[in-house]
């Protein structure tokens, strides 16, 4: 039997908990273990990441042994677009507003979709922005900037 | 006479023009995803728990379960007429029902489909009245013990019963688990995992995990396909079936409804695992099973009379234990936790209004989609011109701000984001998100029953064993991981989910 190297779904989700596991357990090195009688804080963390760990070597092993399903194609601009557009709703709210924040990061999303026609994609994001602005803050009064904070209301 | 007391309890609560109204919304939302492809329930609900937070609960329960079955309506519509499964658990249902379609049943079948499941809701509504309560009088005597081992049975369970790969689900439940450890230790006070950010001392939010992992993760998982297309819509036809196939249908009604309500109520069971089972046993036990795939009326009637079973007896460990037995009921008790409910076996007594209302809900919602569904359908077929590059924009935006209404904060959407991208990696890599959220939502309870009851026992771990009902939860775990490592149970397991 040949084993060989590759990235398949197995190995991959393998080394993925063997690194989460191995995240708990470093920056959890610090809490208090305790024993079974008296668990101290760190006693679950600590077994819930060697488990971790366990599961991901388990399923990294059975990748390379057995092989897996290959991975592929990855969406990779409709995940940067779309992950980038909500990290700036969060950036830029507080001083944005929500009608600029939301229609910048709607048009910044819809740049991942499959075929973006600006004309239709503005018109949409402005018009969605307005919509909420006026249903969650005005009507139901979620506590947002609507404007700018530079246009000094 | 005390189960038509509750029920009347119950409808009395729904029957306020209030509850009608929010029924009714949740009914139609479900519907509208169901058909939409690229939207599912999970999805469409976590994006709707924030917005929850200002409804009373009950008005909020009622609404986010009529999303959930209603969803099942909608998804038989567009696999029948265009054999596009419009959500995950109809993907049998295109076998059989789009043959019939095109065979110029497509009335017929949709007839037959939602008869179907209307009699299945009925059932199974008046078995969760019957059910509940001795189950949560029971579950009223369960110590710390009892409910450590449920909660570990019910994990164990929702893992081996789970689409896809045992270990990965495994994976994924553990990481739900270390997810809910972030935040301030009960018994300690000391913080964990939040990085002296004040915000996270009191844990990760269920719900921007939830809207990224459900909600984002699937946008972006949409948007790798150009465009989702089904086959040619079909002529609906003459709406009602002949004698001949009611003859054959109703026995599949009543077999889908018994095997999906037994389904049902196991941990990671519900609507997917009783569609694809009832499929299965129908071509089994046909005498002509040559005729499935081919249009047969059974391989229709079964599977959606099945998964409307199992998606409503779903809602009995939720209600009566308080432990979500698949990803969808995790949503439910992250909503009734926003509302500030403990769920759990109290809600019955504590809450009647809420819990007899839920239930009433049910079947009040099931007879609206009836409604919904049959004479609308027209309606519903012209939705899927909504082209997804339009819709999504708006999908994003309003993810963002509910994760922001939640606590008012703008840290919350960045969680999202976060999980977002974590969601959609770790689906790349063939896991699933239900088994994070189960382990999300039960891994700060299972914390604290563990922990006080080796407390308790002074340290003495035997105590699991020693308490006979705690005893035989553990036997039944250990059962289940038996069953999943014997070689012919993991077969028939592929079987199941893989229907030709």
């Amino acid at each position: 039997m040949r084993v060989r190297l590759q990235l398949n779904q197995d190995v991959a989700a393998g080394m993925t908990f063997g690194a989460c596991g191995a995240f708990f357990l470093w920056f959890g090195r610090n809490y208090e273990v305790g024993s079974a009688l008296r668990m101290g804080p760190g006693y679950l963390p600590m077994l819930l990441g060697w488990l971790l760990v366990v599961i991901g070597g388990v399923l990294t092993g059975k990748g390379v042994v057995v092989g897996g399903e290959r991975i592929g194609g990855w969406a990779v601009r409709p995940l940067l677009l779309v992950c980038g557009a909500l990290f700036l709703f969060s950036w830029m709210l507080d001083s944005g507003g929500l009608v600029l924040t939301g229609t910048t990061a709607m048009l910044l999303a819809a740049a991942g979709g499959p075929e973006f026609k600006a004309r239709e994609q503005v018109v949409l994001s402005i018009t969605m922005s307005i919509l909420a602005a006026m249903l969650f803050v005005t009507t139901l009064g979620l506590p947002m900037r609507i404007w700018p904070a530079f246009l000094g209301n | 006479m005390d189960l038509f007391g509750h029920l009347f309890l119950g409808f009395g609560v729904v029957l306020s023009p209030e509850n009608l109204l929010f029924c009714f919304v949740g009914a139609l939302v479900g519907t509208l995803i169901g058909v939409l492809p690229g939207i599912g329930p999970a999805a469409t609900v976590a994006m709707l728990l924030p917005a929850t937070f200002y409804l009373p609960p009950i008005s909020a329960l009622i609404m986010l379960s009529g999303i959930y079955y209603g969803a099942l309506y909608g998804g038989s519509t567009t696999s029948i007429l265009l054999n596009l499964p419009g959500e995950s658990a109809s993907i049998v249902t295109c076998i059989d029902g789009y043959q019939m379609a095109k065979r110029g049943r497509a009335g017929a079948a949709l007839a037959v489909a939602a008869l179907g499941s209307f009699f299945a809701g009925t059932v199974c509504t008046l078995l969760i009245a019957i059910a509940s309560p001795p189950l949560a009088r029971l579950a009223l005597s369960f110590g710390s013990a009892e409910y450590f081992m449920l909660m570990v049975f019910g994990l164990v369970g929702a893992v081996v019963l789970a689409q896809g790969s045992v270990i990965k689900a495994v994976g994924m439940v553990l990481l739900g688990l270390s997810l809910g450890l972030v935040g301030t230790d009960i018994y300690s006070g000391e913080e964990r995992y939040t990085f002296g950010l004040t915000i996270l001392s009191d844990g990760i939010g269920f719900v921007p995990i939830a809207l990224g992992m459900f909600g984002m993760a699937e946008v972006i998982g949409n948007l790798e396909r150009r465009q989702v297309k089904g086959d040619a819509i079909v002529k609906i036809g003459k709406l009602w079936p002949t004698m001949q196939e009611f003859r054959e249908a109703w026995p599949a009604v009543l077999r889908g409804t018994a095997l999906g309500a037994v389904l049902g109520v196991l941990p990671g069971g519900g609507a997917l695992l009783s569609s694809f089972a009832s499929y299965a046993a129908e071509k089994k036990l046909s005498k002509e099973p040559w005729r499935f795939g081919k249009g047969a009326i059974q391989g229709l009637a079964g599977p959606e009379s099945a998964n409307n079973a199992g998606a409503q007896t779903s809602f009995i460990p939720m209600l009566t234990l308080g432990i979500p037995s698949n990803g969808m009921m995790a949503l439910l008790i992250g909503a009734l936790i926003i509302q500030g409910i403990a769920p759990g076996p109290r809600m019955m007594t504590s809450q009647p209004e809420l819990f007899w209302g839920i239930i009433a809900s049910m079947w009040i919602g099931n007879l609206m989609l009836l409604v919904i569904n049959l004479p609308l359908i027209g309606i519903w077929i012209q939705l899927l011109r909504v082209p997804y590059r339009l819709l999504f924009p708006c999908i994003v935006l309003l993810c963002a701000i509910g994760g922001f209404s939640l606590n008012n904060l703008t840290f919350e959407v960045g969680i999202i984001a976060v999980f977002g991208f974590f969601g959609y990696i770790v689906r790349k890599m063939g896991c699933e998100a239900a088994p994070l959220a189960l382990g999300l939502i039960l891994g700060p309870m299972m914390e604290e029953n563990l922990r006080r009851t080796l407390l308790l026992s002074r340290g003495d771990p035997t105590v699991f064993i020693q308490r006979p009902i705690s005893g035989v939860l553990l036997a039944a775990t250990v059962a289940l991981l038996l069953l999943i490592i014997l070689p012919n149970v993991r077969k028939t397991r592929e079987v199941a989910f893989r229907e030709d």
